[in-house]
């Protein structure tokens, strides 16, 4: 029991150092992955602001319409222009996030590249593989850890900012060539002969959240574990011999 | 006790074959001090790292106390060297993000010391070295006698029965090169160490009991003799 707690603090004490001295590069692998975290909850907020903004749309034009061919057409149109919005914003996030973990990968693996000698010195104390695999793991998941939450909290800021900035869209049905307003509409409310106006939000949904917190650390971890299976690798005669 | 037995050590690179070991045979006593010199590539370093069990023989054998290091598994390796050998580096290999003494507790990291077993026996060692006042100083904020001194305290500070040295005074000057050599010749007589240092510097092996010479892979002594000088004793 205390063996384990003593290597825990040690390790601890050792992981407190490397970010206070190597701040700068925890700084990049987090920020990297921040952005891409902060992409996709961003993305899929305002991805589903649009869809419901085009349901409501199209609600008015359910009600407005006297020709349920001509609705039909211009709801069609409407729904497939917001549908590909939509699917270019999913993959546009998708390409971020996919960045943003090659970029947290390839500074993961960089560090322990640049600290080979400092992996050999510590094989030649003594540290068994476990040792130096657990130190790995525990800079990478932490700087991963840290990068993750702030990008759910770039993402959530991002989307209360699109909803905040959001234009408000006008359907006026009266203007359309063919469609009759509906007589039993109010003035105002959807179905009328008046302009309908849509707020344009961006509701951040806690499913997308959760699969890019999951998202984040997984990509963090895998990343991280290559890093510590090429550390704990390592010969230590090869490791000492390295320059810097 | 080392015994070296026909120890050679060959490396592959591509279609070259360097052999940087050609058959050592020595034994190196208990609470003995060896120096080994010799011109660079000749295979000083490469003995050492035998020594140390950083690397295994191409072929022959290397016994410390009884184990065949060639032969250990990877952790079986770790443990002795965690447990019986400190090493010193010409270049101190410290850790440059951590301070002197956290420099010096990972050498206990691997033995099972709780916290406070680890922090007494780390405030010793840096006390042995004379460095009580610069424990939380990184080692950039050090000079290179007082870096060497931190890594002899983490060479020592799991009081290990042997003590490598590569060049561990090759980055000094005169004045302090004298002060680690007098440290070493001190903790080596009041410690019983074994010590071996490798080293281009006479004057730091003339202080040692016994020196050999290492000239295109293979260890000769003085007098021709594979065997350990003296009676071991400081």
């Amino acid at each position: 029991m205390s063996r384990v707690s003593g290597d825990r603090a040690l390790h601890l004490t050792y992981l407190r150092h490397e970010l206070r001295h190597r701040w700068w590069q925890a700084l990049a692998t987090a920020a990297g992955l921040a952005v891409g975290v902060a992409l996709v909850v961003t993305v899929n907020a305002a991805a589903s602001g649009t869809r419901a903004a085009q349901a409501r749309a199209l609600g008015s034009l359910d009600h407005a319409a006297s020709s349920s061919a001509a609705a039909s057409e211009i709801g069609g149109a409407v729904a497939t222009a917001s549908g590909l919005a939509a699917d270019l914003g999913t993959w546009v996030a998708v390409a971020a996030l996919i960045a943003s973990f090659a970029v947290a990968a390839l500074l993961t693996l960089s560090s322990v590249t640049r600290r080979v000698r400092e992996f050999g010195t510590l094989k030649a104390l003594g540290w068994p593989a476990r040792m130096i695999t657990v130190q790995v793991l525990t800079e990478t998941a932490t700087v991963g850890i840290a990068g993750t939450l702030a990008g759910v909290a770039l993402g959530c800021a991002g989307a209360a900012l699109i909803a905040a900035l959001g234009p408000t869209l006008t359907v006026s049905i009266t203007q359309l060539p063919g469609i009759a307003a509906s007589a039993s509409a109010t003035p105002g409310a959807p179905g009328s002969d008046g302009p309908v106006s849509v707020h344009f939000s961006a509701p951040v949904s806690p499913g997308i959240v959760v699969l890019a917190v999951g998202l984040g650390i997984l990509g963090t971890l895998l990343a991280g574990t290559v890093g510590a299976w090429r550390a704990a690798r390592l010969s230590p005669a090869t490791a000492l011999s390295h320059a810097g | 006790m080392y015994t070296l037995t026909g120890v050679t050590r060959i490396y592959r690179k591509g279609r070259e074959t360097v052999t940087a070991l050609a058959g050592v045979d020595a034994v190196i006593a208990d609470r003995e001090w060896l120096a080994i010199q010799g011109p660079t590539g000749h295979g000083k370093t490469t003995l050492l790292q035998l020594l140390g069990g950083l690397d295994r023989p191409t072929s022959g054998t290397v016994l410390l106390d009884g184990n065949n290091l060639g032969t250990l598994s990877e952790a079986g390796l770790a443990r002795v060297r965690a447990a019986s050998i400190g090493f010193i580096f010409q270049t101190f290999n410290l850790i440059p993000t951590l301070p002197a003494a956290v420099n010096v507790e990972l050498a206990l990291a691997p033995l099972g010391f709780d916290a406070a077993g680890r922090h007494a026996r780390v405030a010793q060692a840096l006390d042995a070295v004379g460095l009580t006042d610069r424990a939380r100083h990184l080692p950039a904020e050090l000079s290179g006698g007082q870096q060497q001194r931190v890594a002899i305290a983490r060479a020592l500070v799991k009081e290990p029965a042997v003590l490598l040295a590569d060049e561990p005074t090759g980055n000094l000057d005169e004045t302090t090169r004298d002060d680690i050599i007098g440290l070493l010749e001190k903790l080596w007589r009041d410690r019983g160490l074994t010590l071996v240092i490798v080293t281009h510097d006479s004057t730091v092996a003339d202080r040692a009991q016994r020196i050999g010479q290492m000239r295109d892979g293979r260890l000769l002594f003085h007098g021709g003799t594979a065997a350990a000088g003296g009676d071991g004793q400081p």
